[in-house]
């Protein structure tokens, strides 16, 4: 007896099902046929989105006894046909897994996101200050009242997070280096994005004469986003067009962003300080 | 209840939309008109996130199942990193708008968290997303539920 789990969810539990005899014997022969689909259980957990299947034989037959197949292991999210076959396997009743799920499953079968390139995804040191660091004259707002971005839609709506970090509500949603005229082209990268900050007035090191103090992050190859150092040693931020606040993403007060929970930008630049308790950036 | 107004001219047809929605409170509804609707997928921070403006047929739709929604006292939970939901800015006919997020199962005024509903099954974030152009349903389908 064969138990499948689809590896997908990074809150929710996972959906699990049983195949039935023929659909187990089924899937031990594609196993067979290309020993390479099965995979230690933990290879590939640490991504987001589908991960592929952890397979748990609960009960031995003939054919697992003979062959010595593992009792616990992974389907890689890269086995195309194997995957899209399995998925198939979980539509029965009551299944866990609803039509929409597996379709979404199916697109990231199909279509398998883009892996950053190593130099791309492998973080840059963060400045010797390390975390928390602020200048000595750091200007610093309130990490409670957030009520200058997040009181109106109009503000919410049009200001994002280098907004936020900028101290500045230009209400054009700011891309790093518009301003200066030296926009970041491409997918976002710790690279091009810090040349485009520090084209708009950034700097890399911490100095007395220094006000703001903050944080990029990269989400590689997708998007960009900052934490701006506030009152009481809290680090603050505005994803996007929601409102602006002080939590991580698991809901703990944010005092180092380098270790806080980040999601999907994993990719810690450094910090980057400016001279002036405001930045405009457009 | 979701009502229906046309207004046909030389060369125009207009389509008026008016739904309403009671406050969680059981107070005085709200009644809003809409002759536009349009979704942000709220995918990025920094980035301009994809937006989409829905059909004629579609909007009404949406206004008779906003219209049905069941009301909530549910706090709006803190949207994540990464795929957090939807936005939902009806555009009435006197040109001004109002907004609401989407995520987590409920639905949430932008300017008053207060006014909120319940989307059991997430189902109409899921109906906004099979409006979405194919190119940004796959960006959103590849981060949904996590």
């Amino acid at each position: 007896m064969l138990r499948i789990t689809l590896d997908v969810f990074s809150g929710l539990p996972n959906p699990s099902w049983f195949l039935s005899d023929k659909q187990e014997a089924d899937l031990l022969e594609r196993i067979l046929a290309e020993p390479t689909l099965v995979r230690p259980v933990f290879a590939d957990h640490l991504k987001l989105g589908f991960r592929g299947y952890i397979v748990e034989v609960l009960k031995e037959n003939s054919l697992t006894r003979r062959k010595r197949f593992p009792t616990y292991f992974r389907i890689s999210s890269t086995a195309n046909a194997a995957g899209l076959w399995l998925l198939h396997t979980s539509e029965q009743l009551d299944s866990e897994v609803t039509d929409f799920l597996r379709e979404i499953v199916e697109q990231d079968i199909r279509f398998p996101r883009p892996m950053a390139a190593p130099e791309e995804s492998k973080p840059s040191s963060p400045s010797e200050k390390g975390a928390g660091q602020s200048c000595v004259s750091s200007y610093l707002s309130s990490d409670t009242d957030f009520s200058f971005w997040n009181d109106s839609s109009y503000h919410l709506q049009y200001n994002n997070c280098y907004n936020y970090a900028a101290a500045y509500r230009s209400n054009t949603f700011a891309q790093p280096g518009k301003i200066s005229g030296h926009p970041f082209t491409g997918l976002p990268s710790c690279g091009n994005v810090s040349s485009a900050i520090r084209s708009d007035g950034w700097f890399d090191g911490c100095q007395s004469t220094h006000n703001l103090s903050v944080a990029l992050v990269i989400a590689p190859n997708a998007d960009f986003h900052f934490y701006r150092l506030c009152v009481n040693g809290h680090w603050c931020h505005k994803q996007g067009h929601l409102p602006a606040r002080n939590t991580d993403d698991s809901g703990f007060l944010i005092t180092n962003p380098e270790t806080c929970d980040r999601g999907p930008y994993t990719d810690f630049c450094g910090y980057f300080y400016a001279d002036n308790d405001i930045m405009f950036v457009s | 209840m979701a009502i229906l107004g046309v207004t046909a001219g030389a060369a125009l047809v207009a389509v008026v939309l008016f739904a309403s929605a009671r406050k969680p409170n059981g107070s005085a509804s709200i009644t809003f008109s809409a002759k536009e609707a349009r979704v942000q997928a709220s995918l990025y921070s920094g980035l301009p996130n994809p937006e989409w403006t829905l059909q004629t047929p579609q909007l009404s739709e949406l206004l008779k199942m906003l219209s049905e929604l069941p009301a909530s006292k549910d706090r709006e939970p803190q949207q994540r990193l990464g795929y957090s939901g939807l936005r939902l800015e009806l555009i009435q006919t006197n040109g001004e708008s109002v907004a609401f997020r989407i995520h987590d199962g409920g639905i949430w005024m932008e300017e008053d968290v207060a006014v909120a509903y319940a989307d059991k099954g997430r189902a109409l974030e899921q109906w906004l997303i099979a409006t979405a152009p194919p190119d940004v349903r796959q960006l959103i389908l590849r981060q949904f539920g996590n």
